[in-house]
């Protein structure tokens, strides 16, 4: 497998037209739907395995669903942009899986997540899936994003902590 | 951690594809590869896959097996529909494309119009690779001899039999045969059955 053009932006580039070139440079425009389960996905994304099978195993054992494509592993370029707001460029290649399974109403639920845990992936696509469904692992999800917000905040400050601040008192041409 | 258990038994929108990828896409491309190899010869489909309306089970595994983001795809009117579509877009991601001209990869039945066979690539004499490949999805294959098939990869003579071959698809079988190095290639899919015609075959009809 080798990396995809995501369709959004495939959409997204013909929609906006070569006349605003410019416009490519910021992000595509997303309803709240779509916003909503960007939300979900990443959170689900950056949850560990055994989280995410405990509480569906505790929950939502009895749903019925199927795969629809068995995850796979395959590489997609990360891409950046210099100083974090300058021009993209290719930042280097990293390991992703995907998977996309479908509920017995037909709901299907996609999940892209780093690395190479095939499993992970499989239970991320099904908690979207049911979140597409009828939104029950909201409270679920909510919870995941403020532990993830509070090791995020807590990393920032020790990272912070380090911080060293480099001045010029007197520089040579100046003389 | 144990996989979630699946639950079978339930019939989506869109599809399945291939149950163990590697294995399965696998194990149709082998029997691609010796249709191709033995023009003619009948094979069996080795697994069993979910087809969308529009397509067979053997052109479906055809597909998944050999189609991706860089072949675009003709389906012919006969065999387009939503779910074809949704279905090769998914698990190919290949571009279908309304010029058959603009095709690597064309899927038909016998009771189209087949003059969209002359306007398939055929290649050019320095990338004869670049020609397309047809796939008429048909009701039954055997060996009865209706056609008598010379060429290589056939020791002396085959028979092949394909049900409903109208005689359009010889007078441009005639054509293409002239054009070698260049030429389309054509395979048969019966629902569980695929025989390959390949460019180079010679065809004397019955």
């Amino acid at each position: 497998m080798t990396a995809q053009t995501a369709p959004q932006s495939a959409t997204g580039q013909s929609q906006h037209g070569q006349n605003q070139n410019a416009k490519n440079q910021t992000e595509p425009e997303i309803d709240a739907a779509t916003a909503a389960r960007k939300y979900w996905m990443s959170i689900l994304a950056r949850t560990d395995c055994n989280t995410l099978a405990t509480h569906w195993q505790g929950n939502y054992a009895d749903v019925a669903w199927q795969t629809l494509r068995a995850p796979q592993i395959g590489m997609v370029m990360v891409r950046g942009r210099a100083g974090g707001a300058g021009q993209r460029f290719n930042l280097g290649e990293m390991t992703v899986t995907r998977c996309s399974v479908t509920l017995a109403d037909g709901t299907i639920g996609h999940a892209y997540v780093k690395g190479r845990d095939r499993t992970q992936a499989e239970y991320a696509a099904l908690f979207d899936a049911v979140m597409l469904r009828d939104g029950a692992a909201q409270s679920f999800i909510d919870d995941l994003a403020q532990k993830q917000a509070v090791v995020k905040r807590d990393h920032a400050r020790k990272i912070a902590a380090t911080k060293v601040d480099f001045f010029t008192l007197v520089r040579g041409e100046d003389e | 951690m144990t996989a979630p258990h699946t639950t079978s038994g339930i019939a989506p929108d869109l599809l399945p594809g291939f149950e163990h990828d590697a294995f399965q896409s696998n194990a149709v491309f082998r029997t691609v590869l010796d249709a191709m190899s033995r023009p003619g010869n009948i094979y069996n489909l080795p697994i069993s896959i979910a087809a969308p309306d529009g397509l067979n089970e053997t052109a479906t595994a055809f597909a998944l097996a050999m189609i991706d983001m860089d072949t675009p795809v003709w389906l012919s009117p006969a065999c387009i529909s939503g779910a074809a579509i949704t279905h090769l877009k998914f698990h190919c991601g290949c571009p279908i494309v309304d010029d058959a001209a603009k095709a690597d990869f064309a899927f038909a039945r016998l009771d189209d119009d087949l003059s969209f066979l002359s306007r398939l690539a055929v290649g050019n004499a320095e990338y004869p690779d670049q020609s397309a490949t047809v796939v008429f999805m048909v009701d039954a294959i055997s060996d009865h001899p209706d056609m008598i098939l010379t060429g290589p990869g056939i020791k002396e003579t085959h028979m092949l039999s394909v049900a409903g071959l109208p005689a359009a698809f010889h007078t441009w079988r005639r054509e293409n045969t002239t054009l070698f190095p260049c030429g389309v290639d054509v395979i048969f899919a019966s629902p569980h059955q695929i025989a390959a015609l390949p460019r180079t075959t010679r065809i004397e009809v019955k």
